[in-house]
């Protein structure tokens, strides 16, 4: 994290816009999952900060689907109960590790633009 | 959980999203479910079936946000009857698209009870080239009260124009005007306002062609809209039988 910047509230649309697919992405690293499940798993995992709304997961998680990022597949569970189960899909994964890969560049350059801040100016 | 107000509220989505009919179902099915789910864990903290459904959709989101979202980004051709058509055609009450026609219509060429282009043809028209309707305010505009660089029609106001009663900086013909307020004459003109007269040559041949051009007008308006008018009639019935609120908004 970055040194005396406090955490917003809750992530706004900006910051979101883009990120959502990565944050799905990432729900779904660990195997396939329904809608229902990954937006449990998402406010499980960020309670306070990222409030995504139920209705908003959903056309993403269409879109991925048409992309070929995500496949889908309906199972009938122990509820007897239809459930579309979403998997990542080899694209879906490649997909994952840029977006990782670009967080990662944006975090190491707003460090370094952080750090440098924080210097007086010719030390 | 309240099936009926799961179904109100999917339906509504639905109506927004236009959606294939196949992918629909498929929709439906997938949110229902959640929506059923989140109700059924809401009950067991105590919420009665009708209120646990009711904060159920509410988490889920207002339809008019949903559906939005579910709707394809943009399309080729997107007819509908409810809602905003988005596309190279659009066809809707209200559209969105370089040929746009409807209640409301933006785009390159639209025509509807209201328009908004570049060539816009309608009851109020706002043409930045070419305004032709009922009221139009353009470029080069023309209908009953017209007002633009160069404005012809039954009432106009413009740099340069003509009509049954006109009110212009230049406006040249005479003999079809009842009612003429040049501020110059062609021989008091300066050069830069008569080289716009030629802009005066839409207007006049519009009005030469006026046999082929009005069935053209009321095909491209008159029966779209009533069409149109019929259908959103029909459409919009339920929404005003029922008491929800933001539901069916």
């Amino acid at each position: 994290m970055l040194q005396g910047i406090a955490m917003p509230p809750v992530l706004g649309k900006r910051a979101l816009d883009g990120n959502i697919e990565t944050f799905l992405l990432m729900a779904l690293r660990q195997g396939p999952s329904y809608g229902y499940e990954i937006v449990q798993e998402i406010n499980r995992r960020s309670p306070e900060l990222l409030k995504l709304g139920e209705g908003t997961v959903y056309p993403v998680l269409h879109r991925m689907e048409e992309r070929g990022l995500l496949a889908t597949e309906w199972r009938t569970g122990e509820t007897k109960r239809r459930r579309k189960y979403y998997r990542l899909t080899q694209a879906g994964k490649k997909a994952l590790a840029e977006n990782l890969q670009q967080w990662e560049g944006l975090q190491a350059v707003m460090s370094a633009f952080q750090n440098t801040n924080q210097q007086p100016k010719g030390a | 959980m309240n099936r009926e107000l799961i179904d109100l509220y999917i339906g509504r989505v639905l109506r927004l999203a236009e959606l294939p009919k196949d992918r629909e179902a498929e929709v439906r099915e997938e949110i229902s479910g959640h929506l059923t789910e989140t109700a059924e864990k809401l009950m067991k903290t105590g919420l009665y079936a009708k209120d646990a459904t009711w904060k159920a959709i509410e988490q889920y989101g207002h339809p008019r946000v949903v559906g939005s979202r579910l709707r394809r980004p943009w399309q080729w051709v997107d007819i509908r009857q409810h809602g905003t058509a988005r596309g190279f055609i659009a066809i809707g009450p209200k559209a969105v698209g370089v040929f746009a026609f409807g209640g409301f219509a933006a785009g390159i060429f639209a025509v509807g009870g209201t328009s908004i282009a570049l060539f816009g043809v309608g009851g109020f028209t706002i043409g930045l080239l070419l305004a032709w309707g009922g009221l139009a305010i353009g470029g080069t505009a023309f209908g009953g009260l017209a007002a633009g660089i160069a404005a012809g029609g039954g009432v106009t106001f413009g740099v340069v124009a003509y009509g049954g009663s006109c009110y212009a900086l230049l406006s040249p013909i005479t003999s079809s005007s009842a009612a003429i307020h040049s501020y110059y004459t062609l021989a008091t003109a300066p050069e830069w306002l008569k080289s716009l007269l030629p802009l005066l040559e839409v207007p006049r041949m519009m009005v030469r062609q006026m046999w082929i051009i009005m069935p053209t007008f009321l095909a491209l308006t008159l029966v779209p809209s009533i069409a149109m008018t019929v259908l959103s009639r029909h459409q919009s019935k339920p929404s005003t039988e029922n008491p929800e609120n933001w539901l069916l908004e």
